[in-house]
């Protein structure tokens, strides 16, 4: 399936390693659950299959934490939102797997036009560059320099 | 007087030294160097900002590398005891390195931040793990990766709590370097301030000062320029009352030229053509026409010398200052003088001059003794012209004391003429005027004899009075200043204060002492011409020396009516009451 998402996006993209990166860590299955959206009684599981059968954009952004402009693939969040019934005055909390927590209402992330990454520079983000997936902004959000919502490596949201 | 005599005011102008220049160019460059200073502050402040901008930046960064450390030795040691996969840790793993991996504000990265210790213990763990078989630790290697990870765990984590302090320690000594430097530029700032306020005091003070001074220097001048305006300005109307009475002088002179060409040319007309009638052969006149015609001629001949020497008079008297020729002169000399010369013309017209001398004590004034009789031959004459024939004419000379010193010889010719207009009698003294009923009444005269009398008393610092009623007739005072000698001054002078002595004397002197006192006191007045005074004095003396047993009673009321007369005396030799009442 990795493969599947390499031919995906475009191959000239340069890889970037991270220098201060350890073993190689496997990128998570196809089917694996890698985002789980919760409000109420309704669960949405996706796997990096689903999010990569959504609809997309491509994003080339000035990456604020590694201070450098990057491509991403992306799924606008207010569509994960509609996906799981959540609405504007919602209070979206998101998860990291590190158990970072970032919260804010649905109509705010939706007017800081957010995104979720889902490969970057045609290729899956590796879980030591905030992957595989992770909440990004574009240079034109008002939260472009606002870093706290810039979640990394996003295993789920939850509406309080 | 020219131009050049007025002094030319001074400039008024305000200046500031050099010195003062100099200071104030100091105060600028000052102004400049605080606005510097000023500046500076302003980046200083900016550079703070920046410094807690960043700072807030990397210490979340190096909090959460601390955090990303527990997180991943802790996920470590949990697999090392089989709780967690391989696949778990290296994803922990992963999360810190993308935390290290962090570019901060300053453009370093956070794992730039660590430790060598701290990187060697995390190389370490990445090696161990990298060997480490996939999935869970069997249970046998459970130890062995226990004591591996408890060898780099313990140092990993002493060495982020590291990260933290070095961190700590750059940032206070940033911020203590930040706030030198700003301390600094305040002190710079508050000494520059200091210096501002030190010079603009000097400049204030010594600006104050200089132009108070200049002020008042100004003042001055403008003063000078104000007198000096003030004289110009005396000077021109000077000038101008100058022109003006040159004017009318002149103006004066051309009415006395019209009117003496007037009088003169109304008798020589005549005198010209009884001349031309008695030079015609054709008329034959008889004797009396022909002694007619030749009274005509010798009367306005006459005329004419007199007009002719009252004009010379007038003339010399114009032009001449008399002052210096003043002499003792005795009025009553000249009176006399006088009316034996105006005999003929009292016999001619039966007319008696009653002289009146009683009251003379001194007729000396100091005058000219030509001008003198001048005067009194024109009053005279003018009395003899217009009374009617077979009346008098009152002459009366008199002393008069005005107060205790001033002495003045009055001479008075009163006439029973014809009289003058009171409107008239101001005028009669001006050039060639007549009273128009002297003129209706063909009475000869030039106009001019009174003219020159008032000409001449001015001189003389003597006072003309004029009355005078119709038909009635007419009375001219001439009051002269006697002419006092070195004895008569000083008894004139001092004859009140003796009265004065007298009265106080016999007032205050005992019953017994008043016959001494009041002999002394009757000499002494009597000395200074006080003769009645004196004899009431000695009268009451001889009475003391009659009547040594005199009751008191009349002895007081004696004395008391002759301190009464004497100071009656007193009141009007002085014009005041004596010193005691």
């Amino acid at each position: 399936m990795l493969s599947l998402v390499a031919l995906s996006v475009p191959s000239t993209a340069a890889a970037e390693s991270n220098p201060y990166g350890g073993v190689a860590v496997k990128a998570p299955g196809a089917n694996e659950t890698i985002l789980t959206i919760t409000k109420g009684k309704v669960v949405i599981k996706l796997s990096m299959k689903k999010l990569q059968a959504m609809k997309s954009s491509n994003l080339t952004i000035n990456e604020p934490f590694v201070k450098k402009k990057q491509s991403f693939r992306a799924i606008k969040l207010s569509s994960l939102f509609r996906l799981a019934g959540i609405k504007g005055a919602d209070k979206v909390e998101t998860y990291a797997l590190n158990d970072y927590l970032y919260t804010n209402t649905a109509a705010n992330f939706i007017s800081a036009d957010g995104y979720l990454a889902i490969a970057r520079s045609g290729k899956p983000i590796g879980y030591d560059e905030g992957g595989p997936i992770r909440i990004i902004f574009p240079n034109t959000s008002k939260w472009t320099n606002f870093e706290d919502p810039w979640n990394w490596s996003i295993k789920s949201m939850k509406v309080s | 007087m020219t131009n050049s005599d007025t002094p030319a005011p001074e400039g008024i102008s305000f200046k500031t030294t050099f010195g003062q220049k100099l200071l104030a160019a100091g105060i600028i460059l000052n102004l400049f160097v605080l606005s510097g200073f000023i500046f500076s502050s302003s980046q200083y402040a900016i550079s703070e900002s920046k410094i807690f901008t960043s700072a807030q930046s990397t210490a979340t960064s190096i909090i959460f590398t601390q955090r990303e450390t527990l997180a991943y030795t802790t996920r470590y040691a949990q697999w090392a005891a089989g709780v967690f996969t391989k696949r778990d840790v290296g994803i922990a793993r992963a999360l810190l390195a993308q935390r290290l991996n962090v570019i901060n504000i300053d453009q370093t990265s956070t794992g730039g931040r660590a430790t060598a210790d701290y990187l060697s213990a995390l190389r370490f763990s990445d090696s161990v793990l990298e060997k480490a078989p996939e999935g869970y630790l069997p249970s046998t290697l459970h130890d062995t990766y226990n004591k591996l990870s408890g060898s780099f765990i313990d140092s990993m984590l002493a060495e982020s709590r590291k990260m933290v302090v070095a961190y700590q320690q750059e940032l206070d000594a940033t911020i203590l370097a930040s706030a030198k430097k700003r301390s600094s530029n305040t002190l710079q700032i508050l000494a520059i301030f200091l210096l501002l306020v030190l010079q603009t005091s000097i400049f204030l003070i010594w600006g104050g000062l200089s132009f108070r001074r200049q002020y008042k220097t100004a003042r001055r001048n403008l003063k000078k320029e104000a007198d000096s305006l003030s004289i110009a300005i005396e000077r021109l109307e000077s000038a101008e009352s100058e022109v003006k009475s040159l004017e009318e002088l002149n103006a004066r002179k051309n009415d006395f030229i019209s009117t003496v060409n007037h009088e003169l040319r109304t008798p020589l007309t005549s005198i010209i053509g009884y001349i031309d009638l008695l030079k015609e052969p054709a008329i034959k006149l008889s004797a009396v026409e022909y002694e007619k015609i030749i009274s005509v001629i010798e009367r306005n001949s006459g005329v004419l010398l007199d007009l002719i020497e009252s004009i010379l008079s007038l003339s010399s008297l114009d032009a001449k200052d008399q002052v210096s020729e003043y002499k003792e002169v005795d009025l009553l000399t000249i009176v006399k003088k006088n009316i034996f010369i105006l005999t003929p013309q009292l016999s001619q017209k039966s007319i008696s001059i009653n002289l009146d001398e009683k009251a003379l004590e001194n007729s000396t004034i100091l005058g000219n003794s030509g001008q003198v009789s001048l005067v009194v031959v024109n009053l005279l004459s003018n009395a003899v012209k217009f009374s009617p024939n077979g009346s008098q004419v009152d002459v009366r000379l008199s002393l008069e004391a005005d107060g205790a010193e001033f002495n003045f010889v009055r001479f008075e010719v009163k006439d029973k003429g014809i009289g003058i207009p009171a409107d008239e009698i101001p005028k009669l003294f001006t050039r060639f005027y007549r009273a128009k009923n002297a003129v209706d009444s063909h009475i000869e005269g030039t106009g001019l004899g009174l003219a020159i009398v008032a000409k001449i008393l001015e001189n003389h610092k003597a006072k003309i009075e004029v009355k005078s009623e119709i038909n009635q007739g007419s009375t001219f005072v001439v009051i002269f200043p006697a002419f006092l000698g070195k004895v008569a001054q000083l008894i004139s002078k001092n004859r009140v204060n003796v009265l004065n002595k007298a009265i106080i004397a016999l007032r205050t002197a005992p019953a017994h002492e008043l016959a001494p006192v009041s002999h002394e006191m009757g000499g002494a007045v009597g000395f200074y011409d006080l003769e009645k005074e004196s004899e009431l004095i000695n009268e009451f003396n001889l009475w003391l020396i009659k009547n040594p047993l005199a009751q008191q009673e009349d002895l007081n009321q004696l004395k008391e009516n002759l301190i009464d007369s004497l100071n009656h005396s007193y009141i009007v030799l002085s014009g005041q009451g004596s010193e005691m009442k």
